[in-house]
């Protein structure tokens, strides 16, 4: 598992007592930070870093809905669990979500979402980096032979460095808690 | 343009404008339910939207008297008490705007959906939006029952505390249950060629202590995957229930039968005298068990023209057998 220590987690939920078990829940793993409204939570996100934003849906004034359009519009780059009693409808296809829970979450649950959101992060941002690696590997390899490139130190750590990273990934999508998320992940390699 | 052509809102200014907005225009506008004889002056109009405030919005003085077709749709939230009374009272639809993304866009919808020949949204619309609300209305508290248990159980260690926690994870189980057999109740079933093997895989809960193998050769067969799913969601959690965590669960094809299949465990198996009434709504063997799990997946079967029957497995444990039900 990656570790977890340095990620903080704000937690938005106008029920308080639901907030504080979340806080629970996460507390050990994560740094986290709870807000009761919507406006709250956009407030603290515009102040500090967050790594992921658990939003219940249905809150009175600003809805969970309306939370994660503002952060998609913003652009930020964290990811986002949607909490809901509400059964999940086809309307969760245009949401700007990485997880959907539905009421009511316990600890395993909470926690298993959250390393998964975390682990989905880190596969994205390894995919991104392989790919920027990948494409100048591509030039290169276009424009000098191979013997030319051999003798080049920083091109043998530039294929070292995408071996390194395909164990990676491979490792990265191993590590998916829920065996049906790695499946789909393995079908895309 | 006269009042009879025109649906009739009986509600807050500010939402009827933004539910004229969606109509272009086309919407009376009343602020209390006494006014809405005046409104019309003896005209119909082609439906009625009220908001539910007593005294001066209230939907059942609407529903005891108007002809046309009444939707209720509570401005500031409604609850699935209000619901219930609602539907029960002859409203055409309960809309609760603040559930749905849009809450004008939706009222505007329901409404054109009366203007079109005054066709009302049917049975699997109503009973969509009651399991969305008793859904909601349910499993909040449940949550919030269950955070509080947490917390206290952080906090001092009781015996108390884990029983009601035990209790409260009936209760989410039994709501589930009942969601599902609201789903199950819809009526239009849309059945396609689906792999089984794949629908096997999809119901067997992750990270499960229990153990599942699958047969070669599992049937496609005609069926309505989600359905389907759940059909076999429910058994196994049967099997789990009445065999314990580490039960292990086979599925394999009928001998004798085309595209039937069963689902058979180790555990203790069914006794013969109680084969026929586990199906029963209510009926459990298990502490673990509502008495809708398999009522559920005798209905979901009945749904696609299927028997479902219990004998033994080969290690005496139980086996269920679906198949297509034989024509004599």
């Amino acid at each position: 598992m990656a570790d977890t220590g340095d990620k903080t987690v704000l937690i938005v939920d106008d029920e308080e007592m639901v907030a504080e078990s979340y806080e629970l829940y996460l507390g050990d793993e994560y740094e986290t930070i709870v807000e009761y409204s919507g406006g709250a939570a956009l407030m603290e996100l515009d102040q500090r870093e967050v790594d992921l934003v658990l939003v219940d849906r249905r809150m009175p004034g600003m809805s969970g809905d309306v939370v994660i359009d503002h952060i998609d519009k913003w652009e930020m780059d964290f990811q986002v669990i949607m909490v809901t009693a509400v059964d999940p409808a086809v309307d969760i296809i245009d949401m700007p979500c990485d997880g959907y829970l539905t009421k009511p979450v316990g600890e395993d649950e909470l926690l298993a979402a959250v390393e998964r959101a975390f682990s989905i992060k880190r596969y994205e941002d390894l995919i991104a980096e392989y790919n920027q690696l990948s494409e100048k590997y591509e030039v290169l390899t276009a424009q000098f032979s191979s013997r030319e490139l051999a003798a080049e130190d920083r091109f043998t750590e530039l294929e070292t460095r995408m071996e390194e990273m395909e164990s990676e990934i491979a490792e990265t999508v191993e590590s998916f808690s829920d065996s049906k998320l790695s499946d789909a992940f393995n079908r895309l390699h | 343009m006269g009042d009879r052509d025109r649906p009739l809102f009986v509600g807050p200014s500010a939402l009827a404008s933004r539910i004229e907005t969606e109509l272009d225009g086309k919407l009376a506008v009343v602020e209390s339910t006494a006014a809405v004889n005046e409104q019309c002056g003896g005209e119909l109009p082609t439906c009625i939207v009220t908001d539910h405030a007593p005294p001066t919005r209230d939907c059942f003085e609407l529903l005891g008297s108007a002809d046309s077709p009444v939707i209720v749709a509570p401005a500031d939230g409604g609850t699935s008490e209000l619901a219930t009374r609602a539907l029960r009272a002859g409203a055409a639809t309960y809309l609760d705007p603040t559930t749905v993304d849009d809450g004008p866009a939706a009222i505007a919808a329901a409404v054109q959906r009366c203007a079109v020949g005054g066709e009302l949204p049917g049975v699997e619309a109503r009973i969509e939006e009651f399991s969305s609300i008793v859904s909601h209305e349910l499993r909040s508290p449940i949550q919030t029952a269950k955070s509080g248990i947490d917390l206290a159980k952080a906090q001092c260690d009781n015996r108390y505390l884990d029983e009601v926690d035990e209790t409260i994870d009936r209760m989410d189980e039994l709501i589930d249950n009942l969601l599902e057999l609201l789903d199950t109740g819809e009526t239009t079933i849309e059945t396609t060629g689906v792999d089984l093997e794949a629908v096997v895989e999809a119901a067997w809960p992750d990270g499960a202590a229990a153990s599942l193998s699958i047969d070669d050769d599992l049937p496609t067969i005609e069926a309505e995957r989600s359905r389907l799913q759940q059909l076999l969601e429910n058994l196994f959690r049967n099997a789990v229930d009445h065999a314990g965590k580490e039960v292990e669960v086979r599925v394999g094809p009928l001998d004798d039968i085309p595209h039937g299949f069963y689902v058979a465990d180790d555990g203790p198996g069914i006794a013969t005298d109680r084969r026929e009434i586990v199906f029963e709504y209510g009926y459990t063997g298990s502490a673990e068990g509502t008495g809708l799990g398999l009522a559920i997946v005798k209905e979901i079967a009945d749904g696609f023209d299927w028997d479902v029957t219990v004998t033994d497995s080969e290690t005496g444990g139980a086996r269920f057998e679906i198949y297509q039900q034989q024509i004599t």
